[in-house]
């Protein structure tokens, strides 16, 4: 097919199914994995179905009724979140939207012109999104993942040409100008590490995208690929004409199955539309793209164990170099970046390089997404520019801790390769560099808020469970140290940790990262290192007086009531499963020990913290 | 070629080599566990770690590429508080019944402890971990199956060099790694009994006592055996093999790297076939049938040799020599078989000689004469 009619298929398909979005009243439902695990695949049905029952589209006259689903927009706290769109009467955004509240919501709002304020979204989520920059996520929340024309008509694709029009050089001279850094953790130059790849010598090169996300409470991969993949797809495809590859490679793990669907329906709409395939619009670029599902190690993530995972092998990495840029995939010169950060690729070419550069910091351009999880009020995505503080992304974005008693006492940053960052530097900008000064790191965004109830020691000891079990077990260190570490700790935490342990840990914490053969070791220690850094009076007190300051650890617990807190508000009776607590109204509570099951209900449930 | 610094000595040489490799051509040692020279990079084990110039970097000795003006320490403070490190973890889960282990005496854990001076309870850094906190060895339920082969998961130091050789030497690919972490073991796919040739290579190749033979356990200790060089007679490769011998009795048969055309490769023939040898059953001396009893009796060479030649002699007379015929075999030498038909042709007048050879490479014969038109090898062992 000649360049000019697929572009003039293309221009048609694009007209003929755009809708109208200043006449219809369109229905946008948030069908994220947070939205669908909220129920929204019932609030759709019931959409759809009460819309045919009324006959809606006759009684709306000429104009008709769209129901969308969108990908997610962020504050998954409030999903099944629902907007309505009416053209006289603008977006209005209703949150917890459950089947049963779907026939008043057409009654009164699409039929009555008469919003439902009750269900209203409300403040805490206009103010969610007042100190966000959303640039990459604009278009979360608005386009149908699964249509490529959504997409077109929201402006993708666009980039893809005019890249297409620029050398390959300029591209990645574009990107360089941008200051873009690698969206998965180590903030490695973007621009630089194409332009590696686009200098190796061969005709067979491969660009891989890292959708392996693994870090607990970490989902903004699965975000993008799940709200717009086609963004995501047309940051790979403008990669692979800047590297010159004519191979391309979706990494995502088997545990993200929609995202996986959705990007499966991506591809395929792009080969039709021309944007895949060969000579691709008619530029005499061809670009094939599989998607390839990791099996559950967490240590795929790391480039070269992914690669020697889609090789069919067992995903163990091996020593660089040679470095992917000469000797990666099948031993081909190969380029490997995260989802987020082919994400921002149409943003850069189509606003150039020196725009993307004016957001951010100095060193940090641009923006970064956020997953935020833990003791938080609003739990969500959210995407800030570089530079902003932890404060204003707890308290201002996310709404702060929930809890009267409750206060902040550290996020941990970058998962379990990075560290916390405690009450004391919430100041602290988020960038790439100020994070390290600190302890922490960037990561690939995912931050887990904790407040005056989790215990560090055990925390550290939660992510040390995780890289210990996800080590490959390749080398010596960080198959036996982490191991020896977790041992420790979990001594530590048991109550029988003794003195010269916190000594211990610190000083196998540093051999372990300075002779682990891959990232995952070399980072496992760090929530250690960051904790006992931070909070070491708690060790301390684990370790000499048995004692756990957080009131978290079981085995150190007592199961008392501090008679000076106990408001007798009887709280911890109703949550009791054993009936183990002796209260009565104006009494301070007493649990009865030899009831007691030590579950800890009691003590999650005291809004006084007055159990330990 | 690019010149390079280790411990202040100057050393140049090919740009391809390792950091090992440069350190032994300077004969600076370098202790090393997963590595082996016969293997690709692997990387695992960190006893081979390097502090090198720029950046003061630990790096693996054993596949890191020597650069230009590299400056390499091989005994800094930090290298050896690495390597003392990763020893003593290793070590700390490493059961130590060297007292009994087949393996004691020649295993490569032993020889870099004893180099690198950690010992159980002994060691700078984390003796502790044994000492205070009873970090215990693994304990694993030993193999208990009938093959030749066993292994023992305990000693286990997971360098993969066993399934390395399985998958770049032998490729077969029997055993592999499953599970991760601490947990991570070598085995056969989900564990199921080892079905491969039983070639041994991984028993020889495992540097302590996971893998080893069952059929000279508890024989003899390493330091008792003298090793005797000598070709294998199964098959006409001629491979080069180490007989080792306790008080002239053949305990075990070994290969070594860099010997013989086989490299020290060996097949399930050549390292378990050998025992005959020593066994009380085997045939010693000729025997000649006593005419009168029918029994065999025991003779010397010189009464067998001067008993067929004179029947020789008698029946070439009687009959002509195309009335006798010889078959000689693919297990003597060229030499032997060389001089064998002389014998025949020159001395007896008969033309009437086949081999041994004719019922075991048939079938090979015929398939690579009509797929490669060439019924011997097409090309040198060592291009494979």
């Amino acid at each position: 097919m000649s360049k000019n009619s697929k572009n003039k298929k293309l221009n048609n398909k694009s007209v003929n199914t755009a809708p109208n979005t200043n006449e219809l009243t369109q229905v946008l439902i948030c069908m994220g994995t947070g939205g669908v695990a909220a129920g929204a695949l019932d609030v759709w049905a019931s959409f759809k179905e009460e819309l045919v029952l009324r006959n809606i589209p006759a009684m709306l006259g000429k104009r008709s009724c769209k129901v969308k689903q969108t990908g997610c927009r962020g504050l998954c706290a409030m999903d099944v979140l629902v907007d309505i769109i009416d053209p006289k009467l603008g977006k209005h955004t209703y949150k917890h939207v459950k089947p049963e509240m779907v026939s008043d919501l057409i009654e009164k709002h699409i039929l009555g012109h008469e919003p439902i304020v009750k269900w209203f979204a409300g403040k805490d989520y206009e103010q969610f999104y007042v100190k966000q920059e959303r640039t990459v996520m604009k278009q979360y929340g608005l386009v149908d993942p699964e249509s490529i024309d959504d997409y077109i008509e929201a402006g993708g694709y666009i980039a893809l040409k005019k890249a297409f029009k620029m050398e390959q050089v300029e591209v990645i001279e574009e990107v360089k100008k941008s200051g873009l850094r690698g969206r998965g953790g180590a903030g490695f130059p973007t621009g630089m590490k194409w332009g590696f790849c686009h200098a190796t010598h061969g005709n067979d090169k491969y660009i891989i995208v890292n959708a392996d996300e693994g870090d607990p409470g970490a989902f903004m991969d699965r975000s993008l690929l799940e709200g717009n993949p086609h963004a995501v797809l047309e940051g790979l495809i403008i990669g692979a004409y800047a590297i010159g590859c004519n191979h391309g490679y979706f990494y995502c793990r088997a545990e993200y199955p929609l995202a996986v669907k959705r990007l499966k329906i991506a591809i395929e709409q792009a080969n039709e539309h021309g944007f895949l395939g060969d000579d691709i619009l008619g530029s005499g670029f061809n670009l094939d793209v599989k998607v390839k599902e990791g099996a559950g190690a967490f240590v795929c993530g790391e480039e070269t164990a992914l690669m020697a995972s889609i090789e069919g092998m067992r995903g163990m990495p091996r020593p660089r170099p040679p470095f992917p840029a000469h000797q990666g995939l099948w031993k081909k010169p190969s380029n490997i970046n995260n989802v987020e950060t082919f994400a921002n690729i149409p943003l850069i070419i189509n606003n150039g390089g020196d725009w993307y550069a004016g957001i951010g910091t100095e060193k940090s351009k641009g923006t970064k997404i956020f997953s935020l999880t833990g003791k938080i009020r609003n739990t969500g995505l959210i995407e800030v520019p570089m530079g902003i503080t932890i404060k204003e992304v707890v308290f201002d974005i996310c709404g702060g801790i929930p809890g009267r008693k409750r206060k902040f006492k550290a996020a941990q940053m970058g998962g379990p390769s990075g560290g916390c960052i405690p009450e004391s530097l919430v100041d602290v900008p988020i960038d790439y560099d100020s994070l390290v000064e600190v302890g922490a790191i960037m990561g690939s965004g995912g931050v887990v808020v904790m407040d005056n109830t989790a215990c560090m020691v055990d925390m550290s000891r939660f992510f040390l469970t995780f890289t210990q079990q996800e080590s490959c077990g390749k080398c010596v260190p960080c198959r036996i140290g982490t191991k020896t570490m977790l041992e420790i700790l979990t001594r530590i935490t048991l109550g029988h940790g003794c003195e010269g342990d916190v000594d211990l840990l610190i000083s196998l914490a540093n051999d372990i990262k300075g002779s682990s053969l891959c990232g995952l070791g070399q980072t496992a220690p760090n929530p250690v290192l960051s904790t006992i850094r931070y909070y070491r009076d708690e060790y301390d007190a684990h370790i000499r007086e048995k004692r756990c300051p957080a009131n978290s650890c079981k085995a150190l617990l007592k199961f008392e009531v501090i008679e000076e807190l106990c408001k007798k508000c009887g709280i911890c009776l109703k949550q009791c499963p054993v009936d183990a607590i002796i209260w009565k109204p104006k009494t301070k509570a007493v649990i009865e020990l030899d009831k007691c099951i030590k579950c800890q209900t009691c003590i999650d449930a005291c809004p006084f913290l007055a159990i330990h | 070629m690019v010149e390079l610094t280790i411990d202040g000595k100057k050393i140049t040489l090919d740009e391809n080599a390792t950091i090992l490799e440069a350190a032994k051509s300077a004969n600076i040692y370098i202790p090393t566990l997963c590595y082996h020279e016969k293997l690709g990079p692997f990387g695992a084990c960190r006893i081979c770690v390097v502090e090198i110039e720029p950046g003061n970097k630990l790096v693996p000795a054993c596949i890191t590429k020597v650069m230009r003006n590299m400056v390499v320490y091989t005994n800094s403070e930090k290298v050896l508080r690495s390597r003392k490190m990763n020893l003593e973890l290793l070590l700390a889960r490493h059961p130590t019944d060297c007292l009994t282990c087949e393996k004691g005496g020649e295993c490569e854990l032993q020889r870099v402890c004893f180099q690198v001076g950690v010992s159980k309870g002994k060691g700078e850094f984390y003796n502790r971990l044994v000492d205070v906190f009873g970090v215990q060895p693994q304990d694993i339920r030993i193999e208990d199956s009938r093959s030749i082969i066993e292994r023992n998961l305990n000693k286990c130091i997971l360098c993969k060099r066993c399934i390395r050789i399985c998958h770049e030497v032998q490729a077969l690919g029997a055993i592999q790694f499953s599970r991760r972490g601490v947990k991570m073991e070598m085995g056969t796919f989900w564990g199921e009994k080892l079905d491969c040739e039983f070639c041994g290579q991984c028993v020889d190749i495992c540097p302590v006592g996971a893998l080893t033979n069952k059929l000279s356990k508890y024989k003899a200790r390493v330091w008792q055996l003298d090793k005797v060089q000598t070709i294998c007679s199964y098959c006409s490769m001629g491979c080069s093999l180490f007989l080792n011998v306790k008080n002239d009795r053949l305990v075990k048969v070994h290969g070594e790297v860099n010997v013989g055309r086989n490299d020290g490769n060996l097949c399930y023939k050549g390292r378990y076939g050998q025992l005959f040898v020593s066994d009380p059953a085997r045939i010693t001396t000729p025997l000649i049938r006593d005419k009168s009893s029918g029994e065999l009796k025991k003779a010397t060479w010189d009464e067998a040799i001067s008993l067929v030649a004179d029947r020789l002699g008698d029946i070439k007379k009687k009959y002509g020599g195309n009335s006798i015929a010889g078959i000689s075999s693919a297990r003597c030498t060229n030499e032997d078989n060389y001089v064998f038909q002389k014998f025949f042709r020159a001395g007896l007048g008969s033309n009437n000689l086949d081999s041994s050879t004719r019922f075991e490479h048939a079938p090979s014969i015929g398939v690579l004469t009509k797929s490669l038109g060439w019924p011997a090898m097409s090309n040198p062992a060592d291009d494979l």
